[in-house]
């Protein structure tokens, strides 16, 4: 315990810039949304949207950069003072998540508070359990659908990567499989697609599809009772993720420093 | 037997690290292994702790695999790679927190007799920083201890008065390999000695028996090694 | 033509992807990334063979 806590330690001290720099971007990301003064409500309310998911977006790219900084470790000799240390791979690898993970968690509820905000200032006030899809379960599907399997992937790469001291041509275990991966998504979505629907679906954001009324060109009439969220996508990637993890974790057992 | 290893070869894509090494080495032996650049001792090294895997041949270290003995043995890499954020207080935290033979008093008393200053590592000389990894290695309390050019970077005033304290004084009892090319530096310091050539064992005595013949480990090394 | 030229670039690509297979599969000694190295060349390899390019 006390073993593994330090490698939470380790992962806090070895990334706290990034991720004080990747929370200290809310505020920005709220300055731009006050920065938006088209008069129209659903033109400004469109345009904050679009902000918050470019910062959505962006949070991805932060957390995967932080996360898979292995192959400069590499290269600077400290991936094999930890390779003698007490704890196995898995808990390297694990560690590593679970830091990057917390961070999300603190991050996309933030960004669920934006949307919150721009639904208030757009003159919508969702009801309770509304607020609670925004700034909790939305956010905690899209992490465990999107990010999840991104911080997995990304700790997969850099590990199966660094497992190689390839002579000439380095860079061949990263293009195989980065190169490779969009066509094993491919297929697994496929998948995904053909299970999806078939247990019973979430109805989220049922408060805010107000907002699809509200805004909605009166020749069209919407009446939306929430978006229905299927569940066989998230839990196909969180079961993937916890494999891609765990191999991550037994390369680390299995290399050479 | 503290550590074996029956014809141990360890093949890169074009080169041999090492070949056909055999080697008995016994509990409280201190053991120098000496050899050109080039010549496997840090592979030789990096097999008796684990980060490499041999290629053929057996290697076992405190009775098993040393990986998976790594918490009971000590090796110091020649590579300086301490992290820049790190200062010895956070290397206190990193070692109490992952080994449990760490002791933070011989630590503190180590930063002490090495001179280590207490700043970062980013701020820190090459010399300073090789003495903070030899203060953390030799603050853990095992059997072994492999030492892969301990002094590296550190001044010559310095290493004579540091290798042998470190022999001597902090570490007595235990089984101690290391390896220098600082072949003056191993007079009257190893019990034993191990040339390598090539990847192989050239010769491997008793620093006593050399001493019988009238020899020194300087002349035993350039009639050895050429 | 078009078809003749697509061929002698999947060959060429099966190729390439073949040297790339030998040095990942030779380059570490660790059963679970060359398990790994074969999914992924598996899959550009399948891309390369069966896919519409």
């Amino acid at each position: 315990m006390k073993g593994f806590a330090t490698l939470l330690w380790l992962e806090y001290r070895r990334s706290r810039v990034w991720a004080a720099a990747l929370l200290g971007s809310l505020g920005f990301w709220f300055w731009g949304l006050n920065q938006v003064t088209v008069t129209d409500v659903g033109e400004r309310a469109g345009i904050r949207v679009a902000i918050v998911g470019i910062a959505a977006l962006v949070g991805i790219i932060v957390l995967c950069f932080m996360i898979g900084r292995i192959r400069g470790e590499t290269r600077r000799g400290q991936y094999q003072i930890l390779l003698l240390t007490p704890p196995s791979g898995y808990l390297h690898v694990l560690a590593r998540f679970l830091f990057a993970l917390g961070v999300a968690i603190v991050y996309y509820v933030s960004i669920g508070g934006l949307l919150w905000w721009v639904a208030l200032q757009a003159g919508i006030h969702p009801d309770a359990g509304s607020v609670l899809q925004l700034l909790l379960a939305g956010p905690f599907y899209g992490i465990g659908m999107i990010l999840v399997p991104f911080l997995s992937w990304t700790l997969l790469l850099m590990v199966f990567s660094s497992a190689y001291r390839l002579s000439g041509p380095n860079w061949i275990p990263g293009i195989v499989m980065v190169a490779g991966t969009p066509f094993l998504l491919r297929w697994i979505g496929d998948g995904i697609i053909s299970v999806s629907y078939s247990l019973p679906t979430w109805r989220m954001y049922a408060g805010l599809t107000a907002l699809a009324e509200r805004f909605s060109p009166e020749e069209l009439e919407i009446t939306v009772n929430g978006v229905p969220v299927a569940q066989e996508p998230l839990w196909i990637m969180l079961a993937l993720s916890v494999v891609m993890l765990i191999i991550a974790g037994r390369i680390w057992q299995e290399v050479e420093g | 037997m503290l550590a074996q290893l029956r014809e141990v070869t360890k093949r890169y894509v074009k080169t041999e690290g090492v070949r056909d090494l055999t080697l008995d080495i016994d509990e409280g032996q201190v053991m120098g292994v000496l050899g050109l650049n080039g010549s496997g001792k840090t592979t030789m090294l990096k097999l008796m702790a684990g980060l490499l895997f041999p290629t053929k041949g057996e290697i076992t270290a405190l009775g098993g695999p040393p990986r998976a003995n790594r918490a009971r043995l000590v090796y110091l890499g020649e590579t300086d790679a301490l992290y820049a954020w790190m200062s010895p207080h956070d290397g206190e935290r990193f070692m109490g927190g992952l080994y449990k033979d760490f002791q933070p008093e011989r630590y503190h008393e180590l930063l002490d007799f090495l001179d280590v200053p207490r700043r970062k590592t980013k701020a820190m000389s090459r010399g300073e920083r090789g003495r903070l990894r030899l203060a953390m290695a030799l603050s853990r309390d095992v059997k072994l201890y492999l030492l892969d050019e301990p002094l590296a970077g550190i001044d010559l005033i310095s290493r004579e008065r540091i290798l042998k304290s470190l022999v001597r004084e902090w570490r007595t009892g235990a089984t101690i390999v290391l390896s220098t090319h600082e072949v003056a530096e191993a007079e009257g310091l190893f019990e034993r000695v191990v040339f390598l050539k090539e990847g192989r064992v050239a010769l491997d005595t008793k620093a006593e028996a050399l001493r019988e013949e009238g020899k020194s480990v300087v002349s035993t090394f350039r009639e050895v090694l050429g | 033509m078009t078809q003749a030229f697509l061929i002698v670039l999947r060959l060429l690509a099966l190729a390439l992807l073949g040297y790339f297979a030998y040095r990942l599969w030779t380059g570490t000694r660790s059963f679970t990334t060359r398990g790994v190295a074969c999914v992924f060349v598996g899959a550009l390899a399948w891309q390369i063979i069966a896919g519409t390019w």
